[in-house]
C-alpha cells in the first residue's frame, strides 16, 4: 500500500481528487483511501506526525506500506525554481543537526535535492539555507524508519516560495495550482512504486501460511520447531513453486511421542 | 518491469576525504552520479532496516576513510590461516557480484559499496606489522580482496595495480588477490611480481550461472587464468565453495578435467578446496531476511560457530574432489578446508 503523507489541506485536495480517495471515518484525523493508495494528513510541523503515522500503521501493518511525503517547501532563488518538484536525497534536521538519507532505488524523472527541516517558518530568504526548507521531513523519516524498510520512504517537494513570504501570494488556490500541473508526473512515480511493491511478495503464499498455522496448532509446536518448519517450508516453496504441501501429517497427535514422530515426518517431507 | 536506478547513481562522500587524490580520481569516473556529502560512512552504511538485496539492484557508492583496525587476522574460514602471519584487510566493503553463497550479505547491513580512499594508511599498517611478525621466518600473507573483488572493479577503482607496486617494494610480504573476474587485462602490462598471488575462484558453469550472479562465465575466467600464468604471475585456483548440487560428482569431475586441460599445471602455485560454510550469525541473518536462495534452507550442522555440511558428507565430497585433482597436481599443492 502506498501511503501519501501531506501537511496542508491545499496539498491533499488535488491528490485526493486525482486518486479518487474516500475518507476513512474510523480515524480521528483525516485519512483517505482507495485501491491500495492512502493519504494521511499529518498537519503542519512535527507535532502530530508520529502519532498519526503510528495510528495509521497500526491499522494497516499487515500491508506492505510505502510512505511518500508530498508537499511544498521553500527554496533559494539561486538554486531552485518555484513550481519545480524535487525528490529528496538528504534530510537534515535543523534543530538536532541529524541527517537522514532516503534510499533512492526506483528510477524517477525528478531532479534531486537535499532539504533542511526547521522548527518555525523562515520568513526572509537567507543564505543559511541553500537547500530546500520544510517543517516535516526529518520527523517523517525519523518516524517511518522504525516502521518500514528505509527504501519504503520517499519525499517529493514542490518549491512554493523563496522563504520570503512578504513577496509571495500564499493561499490554498496558489498551492493547488502548484500541485495540479505535476499530478501526471507524480502519478507515474506512484505507478512505479506500486509495481515495485507488487514484486516484493513473500515467498510463502497465503495458503502456505495457513498450512503452517494449522500444523503449528495441531502439533502444538514450540517456537523453535515453528521456525524450523517455516524455514523448511520456504526452501520447499522455492524449489517447488506449485507443488501441494503434504496433508497426511495434519492430525492431532495421540501422545507426545506421536507428536515427535509427526514432526520428524513432516520435516523429512518438506526438506530439500 | 521494475525500473531500478542505475548502479552508482549516487555517490556518498565523506567530507574528510573528498580532497584526497584517490577520491578525486574515483569521482572523476562518475560524471553522471549525484554527489552527496556525508559526515561518516556509517551514517549510510549502518542504517537500520536496509534491504541488502534491493540495494544490490541499484548499488550506490560510498567513499570513506578507514580507521583502525586496518589489518585483521585471517579468518579460520580460509586455508592459509595456520600461518600466524596471515591477515586480511578491507580496502573495499562489498562486491559488484552477488553470489548466492556469499557471506557478505550476512556480514554487512547494506548492499552498497564502500571504497576506502586513504590507501597510504593501509600500506602503513602493513609496514608496521612487517616489522613485528609473530613468526619472522615465514612471509606475511595479506588477502586484500577477501570482502570484495578488487580486480573486477579495477577499471573503476584502480587499486590492484597500486597494491602490486606496493608489494613489489616490500620484502617478506605476499599479497593475495582473490577474484572471479576476467579483467586480467587491466593489469596485463604490469611486470609480474613474486609477492603477488592471483587467486581465481572457479566453479562449474552450472554453478556460475545459477549461483554466481553477475560474475563472468567459467570460460572467461579460465582465459584470464591462462593469460596470467603465461605472463608469469603466481596463480592459485580456488574450487571453493564446492556446492553439492544434484549430480555434483559428474559435474565437478567434468569441470576439473576441463580446467586442467586448459591450464598449465606446472605453473600453478596451488589449489584450495572447500565446501559451503558460513559463520552462524551471518547465515541466520540471511535466512531471517528470507533469502530467495534455496541454499539457506537445506540441512546443515553447526560446528564451532560455523554452518556447514555434516562432517561425513563434506569429508567424502572433499576426498573425492582431492583425489580427482590429484590426477593433475601433487598432493602438497592441494589445500583443503575440512
Amino acid at each position: 500500500m502506498l501511503c501519501i503523507l501531506s501537511a496542508l489541506k491545499a496539498e491533499s485536495d488535488p491528490l485526493i481528487n486525482y486518486f479518487k480517495l474516500d475518507k476513512d471515518p474510523s480515524f480521528s484525523f483525516p485519512v483517505f483511501l482507495n485501491n491500495g493508495i492512502a493519504l494521511v494528513a499529518i498537519g503542519v510541523g512535527k507535532k502530530k506526525i508520529s502519532d498519526r503515522i503510528n495510528s495509521f500503521f497500526l491499522k494497516f501493518k499487515k500491508e506492505n506500506i510505502y510512505f511518500l511525503n508530498i508537499g511544498i517547501a521553500g527554496g533559494h532563488s539561486e538554486h531552485s525554481k518555484i513550481g519545480s518538484c524535487y525528490l529528496i536525497n538528504k534530510i537534515q534536521d535543523d534543530l538536532t543537526k541529524k541527517s537522514f538519507y532516503p534510499d533512492i532505488i526506483i528510477k524517477h524523472c525528478f531532479k534531486e535535492k537535499d532539504i533542511i527541516t526547521v522548527e518555525t517558518p523562515i520568513s526572509n530568504e537567507s543564505n543559511r539555507y541553500y537547500s530546500l526548507v520544510d517543517m516535516e521531513a526529518s520527523e517523517i523519516f525519523n518516524t517511518c524508519k522504525n516502521l518500514v524498510l528505509i527504501h519504503h520512504i520517499a519525499f517529493l517537494k514542490i518549491v512554493s516560495d523563496y522563504t520570503n513570504f512578504e513577496n509571495q501570494e500564499f493561499d490554498s488556490f496558489y498551492i493547488k495550482n502548484l500541485i495540479n500541473p505535476l499530478l501526471n508526473k507524480i502519478s507515474t512515480y506512484v505507478f512505479d512504486i506500486n509495481l515495485f511493491l507488487s514484486e516484493e511478495k513473500s515467498i510463502l503464499t497465503d495458503a502456505d501460511t495457513l498450512w503452517l498455522k494449522n500444523i503449528s496448532d495441531l502439533l502444538s509446536l514450540t517456537a523453535s520447531q515453528n521456525q524450523i518448519i517455516r524455514y523448511k517450508l520456504i526452501g520447499y516453496r522455492l524449489k517447488n513453486p506449485n507443488k501441494l504441501l503434504p496433508q497426511d501429517t495434519i492430525m492431532t497427535p495421540k501422545s507426545k511421542q506421536h507428536q515427535k514422530k509427526l514432526f520428524e515426518k513432516l520435516n523429512d517431507q518438506i526438506s530439500i | 518491469m521494475i525500473k531500478f536506478q542505475s548502479k552508482f547513481s549516487h555517490i556518498y562522500v565523506e567530507k574528510q576525504i573528498e580532497n584526497l587524490p584517490f577520491s578525486k580520481l574515483i569521482i572523476s569516473k562518475f560524471n553522471h552520479s549525484k554527489i552527496i556529502k556525508i559526515d561518516h560512512y556509517k551514517d549510510i552504511f549502518n542504517r537500520v532496516r536496509q534491504d541488502f538485496q534491493v540495494q544490490k539492484e541499484a548499488m550506490n557508492l560510498i567513499l570513506a576513510r578507514k580507521t583502525e583496525p586496518l589489518l585483521y587476522p585471517a579468518s579460520d574460514m580460509v586455508q592459509d590461516y595456520k600461518n600466524p602471519n596471515s591477515f586480511y584487510n578491507t580496502p573495499i566493503l562489498n562486491c559488484l557480484y552477488n553470489c548466492e553463497y556469499c557471506f557478505l550479505q550476512g556480514m554487512y547491513p547494506s548492499g552498497n559499496l564502500v571504497v576506502f580512499t586513504n590507501e597510504l594508511d593501509f600500506y602503513n599498517s602493513i609496514d608496521q606489522k612487517l616489522s613485528m611478525l609473530e613468526d619472522p621466518n615465514k612471509p606475511m600473507i595479506v588477502s586484500i580482496s577477501y570482502n570484495t573483488d578488487l580486480l573486477a572493479m579495477e577499471n573503476l577503482f584502480p587499486m590492484v595495480s597500486r597494491w602490486i607496486e606496493f608489494a613489489r617494494t616490500r620484502k617478506n610480504l605476499i599479497i593475495e588477490i582473490r577474484t572471479k573476474s576476467s579483467f586480467f587485462h587491466s593489469i596485463k602490462d604490469m611486470k609480474p611480481s613474486k609477492s603477488i598471488i592471483l587467486s581465481w575462484t572457479l566453479s562449474p558453469e552450472e554453478i556460475c550461472k545459477e549461483y554466481e550472479i553477475g560474475a563472468p562465465p567459467l570460460l572467461k575466467r579460465l582465459n584470464a587464468v591462462s593469460n596470467a600464468l603465461d605472463k608469469g604471475w603466481r596463480v592459485r585456483l580456488c574450487f571453493d565453495p564446492i556446492l553439492l548440487i544434484n549430480n555434483w560428482e559428474t559435474i565437478y569431475n567434468q569441470f576439473i578435467d576441463d580446467v586442467f586441460s586448459q591450464i598449465k599445471t606446472d605453473k600453478l602455485r596451488d589449489v584450495t578446496i572447500g565446501v559451503f560454510r558460513m559463520n552462524k550469525d551471518y547465515f541466520n541473518r540471511i535466512r531471517k531476511r528470507e533469502s530467495k536462495s534455496a541454499l539457506y534452507y537445506k540441512n546443515y550442522v553447526i560446528e564451532e560457530g560455523t554452518v556447514t555440511l555434516e562432517k561425513n558428507e563434506r569429508q567424502e565430497a572433499l576426498n573425492k574432489i582431492e583425489r580427482k585433482i590429484g590426477h593433475y597436481l601433487p598432493e602438497d599443492k592441494i589445500l583443503m578446508w575440512s
